[in-house]
């Protein structure tokens, strides 16, 4: 097996930092790339480095780019045409769909295909666990765990719980902390808990919703009933998919007023938009991708936080009470938001 | 093209035939098709003229096929007239270059727009036959071919039996079975006879066809299209029993195929629009959404099965 080392300084290319270092050859990995210039700019970042030190060979890994295969063959052609032979046999280019290699340009050699995933999933997850650590998500990630312990009557939480939960750092959640003051109560033990509905900060999360949750939204023309698509899911459960809206807001509040369930809202927990894709057409093979606004009638909703508080229930993972109320909200059902909300503040009341 | 009404013609084609050969006939085609989500509407109507009857057993289809024959010149049924392949062969004839069996009704009119034919085929001597194949039947009008194509044993299937006829016809699921089996590919040949003006080829018509059996059976309720690869499983199992692993693997690629060819995908909705469909508003993301339906639940049910064995 290579050795494989990590955020690799390479001193004799004017320190230009690796994102890997495979035995010889140079990682660079670029996630979600949907600009031309962008891809570019990478690839001749690394043939530079292949011309300099005829001992390194270079591979990018294209972690579900957004430009298609066919611009990506035709931009290698152009490669091709552009670099000097011996530099091209050492560049190769291995895009990565579903977490899986779907195609490589260029020739990678047998020990690079083997070690190839490994170092594609450290990459992938430092990426992610980078975009998760970004301090506007934190502020909403320990609000909804702060929500969450609330409406559950959990009592205080300590700051390390706070940090398993969230897996945000001491500071990050120290900082998140202090904007939620003056709903907060602190304790002498240095746990903190919510003392009552922080509005503002609640409306600000509604506002963020889609940055935040990245809803991916679904409809057939000829639509399968909610109980259906439900039924489906559960055919094959995964831990790491919750149900939410209007049936998790029922499973919390039998009584609520729910009168023609529209969609199936869904929450998975650290799924990349390949793998919510194929739930989605294993649920119904009919449904396409739309815009919320279309009247969806499935919406998968990412959830990045290190402990995604899903609710077991018989045989049923239930998606926890703020994201059942912001599935509500997100599908304009007020009013029944509305009851929700006030049931669970009842609820969190001591 | 022609509109006839399914249950007026079945049992026109019923009361024709020997009672006796009734438990071997099973009709296949626009007119099964016609009947199975149409024959408790007397007000709709289907698009064809040629009302196929597949007689089965194999080893009871020369009989039967001679039968029907013979009693339906006897009752005045006329051959049909003007192709290349319509007069009776004889002993000299070469079984491929043998007429079908193709017969109108009494005192109808062939150019008529309502006129219709019936067909006779039969299904094929063994599973392992791949090519198209003419049965020779021998009746004083001279000598005809039974035609069988290696996938029409699937039609016959456990076919549903109109009770008040004695005849049975195709479910709407084996007959599109049948066509996926047939067009693994999407073959360049183009029907000779045009539909709606258009010369479609052959293979955008049969699979429309399965778009069209699919759209309609959801129409009138189902909800799950995997039920479709399970009854489809047990029908290869039976019919093709030392391959039917390996026809189950193939039998998304015709479909695919169609799928990713826009200008393919158009001839198949053409021939549904002007077809099966004609009296339904169905637009072509009608007919996307029901083939991505077909391929993900029905062919991904009868590929589990069979690559569980």
């Amino acid at each position: 097996m290579l050795k494989v080392r990590y955020n690799v300084a390479l001193p004799e290319s004017n320190g230009f930092r690796a994102d890997a270092l495979m035995g010889e050859s140079v990682v660079e990995h670029k996630a979600r790339i949907s600009d031309l210039r962008a891809l570019n700019a990478a690839i001749v970042a690394l043939s530079k480095i292949l011309v300099e030190n005829e001992h390194y060979a270079a591979i990018l890994l294209l972690d579900e780019p957004r430009i298609s295969l066919d611009t990506l063959s035709s931009e290698w052609v152009l490669w091709e045409l552009l670099f000097r032979p011996e530099v091209l046999e050492r560049l190769s280019v291995a895009v990565f769909q579903g977490g899986e290699v779907t195609t490589v340009f260029g020739q990678l050699q047998a020990e690079e295909q083997e070690a190839l995933p490994l170092v594609f999933d450290r990459l992938s997850n430092a990426q992610k666990a980078s975009r998760r650590g970004r301090t506007a998500d934190a502020f909403y990630d320990v609000l909804r765990v702060l929500l969450v312990q609330w409406f559950r009557r959990e009592g205080p939480l300590q700051i390390k719980r706070i940090e398993a939960l969230s897996g945000f750092s001491y500071p990050t959640i120290a900082s998140a902390l202090d904007k939620l003051e003056d709903s907060l109560t602190r304790h002498s033990d240095r746990s903190v808990e919510l003392k009552s509905f922080p509005k503002d900060a609640w409306f600000k999360l509604v506002a963020v919703n889609n940055e935040l949750r990245k809803p991916r939204a679904y409809k057939a023309r000829n639509p399968k009933s909610l109980e259906q698509l439900a039924a489906r899911l559960m055919e094959k459960p995964d831990e790491s998919v919750a149900i939410g809206g209007t049936i998790g807001a029922k499973h919390y509040l039998p009584g609520i007023d729910l009168v023609g369930t529209p969609r199936l809202d869904l929450t998975v927990h650290n799924w990349n938009s390949t793998k919510i894709d194929r739930l989605a057409r294993r649920i119904d093979p009919g449904l396409r991708e739309v815009g919320l606004k279309e009247a969806p009638q499935l919406v998968v909703h990412s959830l990045l936080r290190k402990n995604p508080l899903f609710h077991q229930s018989d045989d049923r993972t239930f998606a926890d009470e703020v994201e059942c109320l912001l599935d509500l909200q997100e599908a304009r059902l007020e009013q029944q938001a509305l009851e929700f909300l006030d049931h669970l503040k009842k609820n969190a009341r001591p | 093209m022609n509109q006839i009404k399914p249950s007026e013609v079945l049992k026109q084609v019923a009361d024709a035939v020997p009672e006796s050969c009734r438990e071997n006939i099973v009709i296949i085609g626009s007119l099964a098709a016609g009947y199975a989500f149409f024959g408790d509407k007397q007000d709709m109507a289907v698009r064809t003229k040629d009302i196929d009857c597949l007689l089965k057993p194999f080893q009871l289809a020369v009989e039967r096929g001679q039968a029907i024959a013979r009693e339906l010149y006897d009752a005045g049924w006329k051959p049909k007239k003007g192709g290349s392949f319509d007069e009776p062969g004889d002993s000299n004839t070469g079984d491929r270059d043998l007429p079908a069996v193709r017969l109108y009704p009494p005192g109808m009119d062939q150019d008529a727009e309502d006129a219709w034919f019936i067909e006779l085929l039969t299904e094929p001597e063994s599973p392992e036959i791949q090519e198209r194949s003419f049965t020779r039947i021998v009746i004083d009008e001279g000598h005809f071919g039974l035609p069988s194509f290696r996938f029409l044993a699937v039609t016959a299937y456990l076919p549903e039996k109109i009770d008040a006829l004695g005849i049975y016809y195709a479910r709407p699921p084996m007959m599109a079975l049948a066509n996926l089996l047939e067009h693994q590919e999407i073959k360049p040949d183009r029907m000779s006879s045009p539909i709606a003006g258009r010369a479609i080829k052959r293979s955008n018509k049969d699979l429309g066809r399965v778009l069209a059996l699919a759209y309609l059976a959801q129409e009138r309720g189902l909800d799950d299209f995997r039920t479709w690869g399970l009854d489809w499983y047990s029908a290869l199992e039976r019919s093709f029993p030392n391959e039917y692993q390996q026809l189950a693997l193939h039998a998304r690629a015709g479909l695919e195929a169609l799928m990713q060819s826009d200008e393919d995908f158009e001839e198949a909705y053409h021939t549904c629009a002007n077809g099966l469909l004609a009296s339904l508003s169905v637009e072509m993301e009608d007919l996307r959404e029901v083939a991505a339906r077909i391929v993900g639940d029905a062919i991904g049910q009868l590929e589990e099965l069979a690559s569980e064995v």
